[in-house]
């Protein structure tokens, strides 16, 4: 699944370990989330976008969505 | 009653039984070695918990950092995921060392445990999933 999280992170000026820490997840999880290889759970999802004061979907780009872009473009 | 004063036990009583284990005349050899050899496993499995616990009091942060990488959800994913591979490799495995068991016309008793073990794995795996049905 694509998302926003490294362009949000990077926007804020913090590494992955601060954010691993701060969720309380390994660097490892953020890593994997930030190239798209692993998709979080809900609460993990929600907890990403409390942090970053938005919704999910804004984080979180889900794929049909991304096909129907591309149609419509 | 707490895990450290279960682990002191452990580390007292597994300590007795393989010294036990080694030492009583009476034991015939291979019961013996069976005493020690379970003693010795429940002495290192109490022993790897105070000696754990003690670390951990005295390095907090590194404590911290070890439980976050165990309750990690993409580690814990992982963990199962690997486990539940591994677990299906070795069953089918134990099914191959009964075959190879009665070719090589080895004792009955050895090819019947090994089938035991591949049917309990296998009941074990759909009770399972019974009970995770209702529960997730």
């Amino acid at each position: 699944m694509k998302n926003r999280l490294e362009e949000l992170r990077k926007q804020r000026g913090i590494k992955q370990e601060e954010l691993a820490a701060i969720l309380e997840v390994s660097r490892q999880t953020i890593g994997s989330l930030e190239n798209g290889r692993y998709n979080p759970s809900i609460l993990l999802a929600f907890k990403i976008a409390k942090f970053f004061d938005k919704s999910i979907e804004e984080i979180f780009i889900y794929e049909e969505e991304l096909s129907d872009e591309s149609k419509n473009n | 009653m707490n895990r450290k004063i279960i682990s002191w036990i452990m580390l007292v009583l597994g300590g007795i039984a393989a010294i036990a284990g080694m030492v009583v005349p009476s034991l015939e050899k291979r019961y013996g070695g069976a005493i020690f050899g379970i003693g010795f496993t429940v002495f290192f499995f109490g022993l790897d918990y105070l000696v754990n616990r003690r670390y951990d009091q005295k390095h907090p942060k590194e404590a911290k950092q070890k439980q976050i990488e165990i309750e990690d959800e993409r580690n814990k994913a992982i963990r199962f995921r690997a486990k539940a591979v591994s677990g299906d490799v070795v069953q089918w495995l134990i099914m191959a060392a009964a075959y190879c068991n009665i070719i090589a016309d080895g004792a009955l008793w050895l090819t019947l445990l090994m089938v035991g073990i591949f049917t309990l794995r296998s009941i074990l795996d759909f009770v399972l999933r019974a009970k995770y049905e209702k529960t997730m």
